[in-house]
């Protein structure tokens, strides 16, 4: 079998002096992420026979026939499947007055999409967060 | 919109507030300045309970637990009388905190601290994956079907016995804090104290201390009393505390530079216990069989007998290094560094009274390190440099004393002798380390400047790795490995650079698992069939000898021979745009592994750029690309039992 995980990240940002004493700037960071499995199949075809691995057990479970027959084992190849997106973006303003006090604000977004969650349940999660302080340099 | 509204009222009343103490300031002599910085955070969208939130923007944000958090923070930096102090401080939280700073007295003493402390959200699992019922009840009628299909009841969250389901060939699991979120906060303090002594500058003195906490909860699995079938996780509360103390002192003389360090780890732990109850441990087939020794449990209480087996312990430790450096500067173009680590490491926690199914062995475990390496470094011409270096490194570990339970075995001599090969058989033996080695590397790279502007580099590495205890751990006896490397430093004109290089390894007997894989044909009917043998104890019912020293095939995740591509460049465009890109290429494989080869192809690449139109105005972009493809062997779990 192949397992393989792929990403593509994305990176910008810009920073503007628009007054000498005003500045604004932004940064976003985007990730995408995605992990499978393929040729899976060759797990029914090099397998290590053994009395047990196609033992007949129709008399027990008849909807399946014989013990760890792969028909029955198809959905494994999903369990490692990874399937996500991250969002970081950033934007923040500063403004610093001649006698040396600063005002700034910051708005900051984290996304982030689990569209294939597994064990660690639904790690999804989307936060805003602003911030404002005062700054007084001396 | 109300969350923004206390941000807006503190920043006026602030900014009111610092303009009085600017005049004030402005007043008086100016050997001093820092900045205040006050303010809050509003999260406008709080993590919900509901997710687990270990991932993305939550995983080490402290500011998302409230709707509102403050902003504290500030600089001070003083000059006067020979006395120079730098401090900064940030506080957003009580879970994320940081501080630092520095005090020099006429650069005699040196003193600088730092501390900061944040929160790390640990991942939840919720053991999706230990489902497989491969004998539902499908005709309800709760009865075993064979041989192989015996009846199970499974335990409900709360431990007691809930649904009956029909299968030996079960596994599953039961989480006991399912709506836990685990966390861990991690702090970190750390000081430095250096004393120069102006009569003496050849002499320095210098003082390291580091101490490291982390505290939270997080989540530890063990078996439950219906053993490997049923995994049980829960919440435990940890608190474990690292303390460092490294002395150092160097000497100057001429050409020659001493230095000796010492460091005396305290690793202290004071978790909560953890436990699971265990009751007729691997008994088998019968209740009156006799047990041989698993866990140690001897079987004797019958089945109302339970015991409380500790897991996911940490262990108390303590660690000693002593260094040894000293570095000859021969002449202008020769240099030879050579040193010397020795360390020992005691796991002091198994210090107690021998009870081997806690994990005490009645003495310390020790692990002893030696460490000594050189390198010599020459510059022949102005065109070529080299240098040779080499490194061994000795690692012994205690081997603890097993003493298992004695057990009635009701095997004949002639039955028992079948399987006196068996390495951990025994009632009584040493365990064996895996760490004992001996590690050799030596090295030589070479670089020639062949023009102005274009530098070639070669390099040879050698490694070799000898395992003391390679038999009981079955992986392979020694390891060598050859790397080889060239690469170039081209600069094309003033606008253009390029860095290109190449690597090869090549390794032999790679760290395996041997017998890793591929029990050959009629494993699982050697490994015990219930209703033979129900009155006595059974080897054959083990894994150990029809199954795992019975495998055939190595596996392991290690290449024996990698290639590996590189290449980057930097494109000075244009006055104000500058580029720059990456790619670099992977490809290894192992093909001695006796079943399906290990292979992988990893390419990692990159462009970046930034442009500045004006002074004022700077964008950046940048693109990276991953893809990572392994090829393996796909093994399937069997469960019997």
């Amino acid at each position: 079998m192949d397992y393989r995980t792929e990403a593509h990240t994305i990176l910008t940002s810009i920073s503007y002096n628009i007054l000498p004493n005003w500045s604004i700037s932004s940064d976003l960071a985007y990730t995408m992420g995605r992990g499978d499995i393929t040729n899976f199949d060759d797990f029914n075809s090099h397998r290590y026979d053994d009395a047990k691995l196609d033992l007949d057990v129709s008399s027990v479970n008849p909807n399946m026939p014989y013990l760890y027959d792969a028909a029955y084992t198809n959905q494994m190849d999903s369990y490692s499947d990874l399937d996500y997106e991250q969002l970081d973006f950033n934007l923040s303003t500063s403004y610093i007055m001649d006698n040396g006090i600063g005002l700034h604000f910051n708005y900051t977004l984290f996304y982030f999409d689990d569209q294939d969650p597994y064990v660690y349940g639904d790690q999804g999660n989307t936060v805003h967060v602003l911030s404002g302080f005062l700054s007084y340099r001396f | 919109m109300i969350k923004i509204k206390p941000i807006l009222i503190m920043t006026i009343f602030l900014t009111v507030f610092a303009g009085g103490i600017s005049v004030q300031a402005a007043e008086e002599e100016k050997w001093y300045s820092g900045s205040i910085e006050i303010g809050g955070n509003a999260a406008l969208d709080e993590l919900k309970r509901s997710e687990s939130g270990a991932k993305g923007g939550a995983e080490y944000n402290s500011i998302i637990d409230k709707e509102w958090s403050s902003r504290i923070g500030g600089t001070l930096f003083f000059d006067r009388n020979d006395i120079t102090f730098q401090g900064s401080g940030l506080y957003l939280s009580g879970d994320d905190q940081e501080y630092g700073g520095s005090l020099s007295l006429g650069r005699v003493l040196i003193y600088r601290s730092e501390y900061n402390r944040f929160i790390h959200r640990l991942d939840h699992d919720y053991m999706e994956n230990l489902e497989a019922h491969i004998f539902p009840d499908l005709d309800g009628d709760g009865l075993a079907g064979g041989n192989w299909a015996s009846e199970v009841t499974l335990p409900d969250d709360n431990g007691v016995d809930g649904a009956t389901t029909v299968g030996a060939a079960n596994v599953y699991s039961t989480d006991l804090d399912p709506n836990e979120q685990y966390k861990v906060i991690r702090s970190l303090w750390e000081n430095h104290v250096k004393l120069n002594i102006p009569q003496i500058p050849e002499l320095k003195f210098t003082i390291n201390h580091r101490f490291e906490e982390r505290k939270g909860h997080k989540q530890v699995m063990s078996n439950s009393k219906c053993l490997s079938c049923h995994v049980v996780s829960m919440g435990k509360k940890i608190h474990e505390k690292t303390n460092d103390f490294s002395p150092k002192v160097s000497l100057r003389l001429g050409t020659v530079a001493l230095e000796y360090s010492y460091m005396h780890r305290e690793f202290d732990v004071n978790d909560d216990d953890v436990t699971f109850l265990t009751n007729d441990l691997g008994r088998g087939w019968a209740p009156e069989r006799v047990q041989y020794g698993r866990y140690g449990e001897d079987n004797t209480g019958g089945a109302s007998y339970y015991e409380e087996v500790p897991f996911s312990r940490t262990p108390d430790s303590t660690k000693d290094t002593h260094k040894a450096k000293i570095r000859w500067d021969i002449n202008g173009s020769n240099t030879v560094v050579a040193s010397y680590i020795y360390s020992k490491s005691t796991n002091e926690a198994v210090d107690r009274e021998y009870d081997i199914i806690s994990g005490y062995y009645g003495e310390d475990i020790e692990l002893d390190s030696h460490l000594a390496q050189i390198k010599w470094s020459s510059r022949l011409s102005r065109a070529i440099s080299f240098n040779l270096y080499g490194k061994y490194h000795h690692l012994d570990n205690d081997e603890p004393f097993i003493d298992k339970r004695d057990q009635i075995s009701q095997l004949t001599p002639a039955q028992l002798a079948l399987y006196e090969d068996y390495v951990y058989w025994e009632d009584e033996y040493r365990r064996k380390s895996g760490y004992d080695s001996d590690k050799y590397l030596a090295g030589a790279n070479l670089t020639w400047k062949v023009l102005r502007d274009l530098k070639l580099r070669f390099g040879y590495e050698f490694k070799h790795e000898e395992r003391d205890n390679y038999e009981y751990h079955n992986v392979p006896e020694d390891t060598t490995e050859h790397i080889l490397e060239a690469s170039a430093d081209w600069r094309v004109n003033r606008h253009f650079k390029l860095d290109g290089g190449l690597e090869l390894e090549f390794i032999d007997d790679q760290y395996a698992a041997i017998k890793g894989t591929c029990p050959p044909w009629g494993s699982f009917d050697r490994y015990g069939s219930p209703g033979a043998l129900v009155d006595r104890f059974d080897p054959a019912r083990a894994y150990e000898q029809p199954i795992y020293s019975a495998r055939v095939a190595e596996r392991s995740n290690l290449p024996n021979f990698v290639f590996q591509p590189r290449i980057k460049g930097h494109w000075h465009i244009s006055p104000s745009l500058n580029s720059s890109f990456h790619l670099k290429y992977r490809y290894a494989e192992n093909d001695d592994l006796g079943g399906r080869d290990w292979q992988q192809d990893q390419v990692v690449a990159g462009l970046n750029l930034v442009y500045t139109p004006m002074e004022k105005l700077t964008l950046s972009a940048g693109y990276t690309y991953f893809y990572d493809k392994y090829e393996s062997q796909f093994c399937i779990a069997i469960y019997d039992g």
